[in-house]
């Protein structure tokens, strides 16, 4: 785990990164304080997702490419389970979701371009990493 | 405007017919009023809350003052601005008053109520133009007004000379609007003529000088000529200089300052912008990524959102990049990246 020293309190936290997507793993406090950092609970909605789901859970979907960061739930163990916590108006399948949570068992995202990466159970947030336009001078998500 | 004294008074102003004032009430007041007499009236829309008070000091002279009255201040008296006497406005006030308050504006205001000439041959026209108000008379006399400035009610007309200090804020303001002026002028013809090339091209992006990313206003348009180009290729055309290497768990990172023409702006200067040149860790390419520029950097374009590095360093760019400070911290895009809060992944793909 990695200690960091703010001003106003520790945050600990295991980062995973597949391509342009990033997990902080991180403890349940953090994770509900930014789950609701755009509201209260009511906004938020939950897709819940096993190994007899006939969907998988989606990370982050390239609109240009096509490529998915994605658990293929089929494939993974029989206990294993994904929760998606989606801002309000997002659509699992399709939108980032806020954050996720993965129990029981490891898990594997996959993706077209990128290794397989392994995620152990725990809570999640998901951010997509950003990059600076130095032309229009402002920054913004990186898009594939 | 209206009157404070009787209604006797006020009916005499109100059908008073001027003669050389456009405010026919002020002329009245400089004709006929006694002494302590005074009229009123308010400041344009957005400065509602000062109030212009003309009063009759003696028998050839009105007094102009402000009175500021806000709603959360109450009212405060302001200050003398002008006088007129025997039909010669003089301009008063502080000389270290805020633009928005200073003698252009006030000379603004008292031509806004009229206290300039009748005839409409002999009108004036004043502007707030980039840094100083600009002054016209019909005789083609312009100038930026100053303390102490005389003007003629019945003639129009200046009767003193600009101060030194007057005639330097004209000039700079004057040269200042002549550059921007061909600024803009100059990005627009950059701007027309990439956009015409675009459309010509018809899809084709071949067809487009690379330096066309530089003129195109549009981000869309510019973003289609970096697809095709590629980032890479348009970078080795600048300027460039490495700011950092680092290797973090096996991985090769390059922190990379490039000096970006400003062509869009019409000027020709550059900017500096941070780029992370970094390797795939599945696929073995390498790419590059713009990232927010180091705090202290100059900023040719004027505001930019997204937050700042600590320092130009690579720990720092993946810090901004991954968005580390965001996560600690629980602030927005603005959150500080640096070295010490860059956390490297357990695990990259």
């Amino acid at each position: 785990m990695s200690n960091v020293e703010t001003k106003k309190k520790v945050v600990k936290y295991k980062k995973y990164q597949q391509g342009d997507v990033v997990m902080f793993q991180v403890d349940d406090e953090s994770f509900e304080k930014n789950i609701d950092m755009y509201g209260n609970n009511s906004n938020e909605q939950t897709v819940h997702y096993n190994t007899q789901s006939h969907n998988n859970p989606i990370l982050a979907f390239g609109e240009a490419t096509g490529h998915i960061h994605q658990v293929r739930m089929k494939d993974m163990l029989d206990k294993a389970e994904i929760t998606l916590h989606m801002p309000r108006f997002r659509k699992a399948g399709t939108d980032t979701p806020q954050g996720f949570e993965v129990r029981e068992e490891t898990v594997t995202l996959t993706h077209e371009e990128h290794d397989p990466i392994d995620i152990p159970p725990g809570k999640y947030l998901v951010r997509i990493v950003r990059e600076f336009d130095h032309i229009a001078g402002r920054s913004r998500y990186v898009a594939d | 405007m209206s009157l404070t004294n009787n209604s006797n008074r006020e009916g005499q102003a109100r059908e008073y017919r001027s003669k050389y004032l456009e405010n026919s009430k002020v002329e009245w007041l400089i004709e006929h009023g006694k002494i302590r007499e005074n009229v009123y009236f308010k400041g344009e829309t957005g400065d509602r809350y000062t109030i212009y008070v003309a009063t009759k000091r003696n028998k050839n002279v009105v007094d102009f003052h402000t009175i500021f009255n806000a709603y959360d201040h109450g009212t405060a008296v302001g200050d003398h601005i002008a006088t007129i006497k025997d039909y010669v406005l003089t301009m008063y006030g502080k000389p270290n008053r805020y633009w928005r308050s200073a003698v252009g504006e006030t000379v603004k205001q008292l031509m806004r109520q009229g206290v300039c000439p009748k005839d409409h041959l002999k009108h004036w026209k004043i502007r707030f133009c980039r840094s100083a108000f600009f002054m016209r008379l019909y005789d083609g006399t312009e100038f930026t007004p100053w303390i102490g400035m005389k003007l003629d009610l019945q003639t129009g007309t200046l009767l003193n000379k600009p101060n030194r200090q007057s005639v330097l804020n004209y000039r700079k303001a004057k040269e200042s609007d002549k550059h921007s002026r061909k600024m803009n002028r100059i990005a627009n013809k950059n701007n027309t003529e990439a956009l015409t090339r675009y459309h010509k091209a018809d899809g084709n992006f071949a067809l487009l000088p690379i330096d066309d990313v530089f003129k195109h206003r549009n981000v869309e348009y510019r973003t289609d000529i970096i697809n095709f180009h590629g980032l890479e290729k348009i970078l080795k055309t600048l300027e460039t200089k490495i700011e950092d290497e680092d290797t973090i768990d096996g991985r090769f990172y390059r922190l990379i300052n490039v000096n970006i023409p400003d062509l869009a702006s019409g000027q020709e200067r550059h900017q500096w912008g941070l780029y992370l040149e970094m390797i795939n860790p599945s696929t073995g390419e390498s790419h590059f990524e713009g990232v927010a520029n180091a705090k202290g950097t100059p900023s040719v374009g004027g505001w930019r959102s997204g937050g700042e590095l600590e320092s130009a360093t690579v720990k720092a760019a993946l810090s901004w990049r991954d968005g580390d400070g965001m996560i600690q911290t629980g602030q927005t895009w603005n959150a500080i990246s640096s070295n010490a809060n860059y956390v490297p992944p357990v695990k990259m793909t």
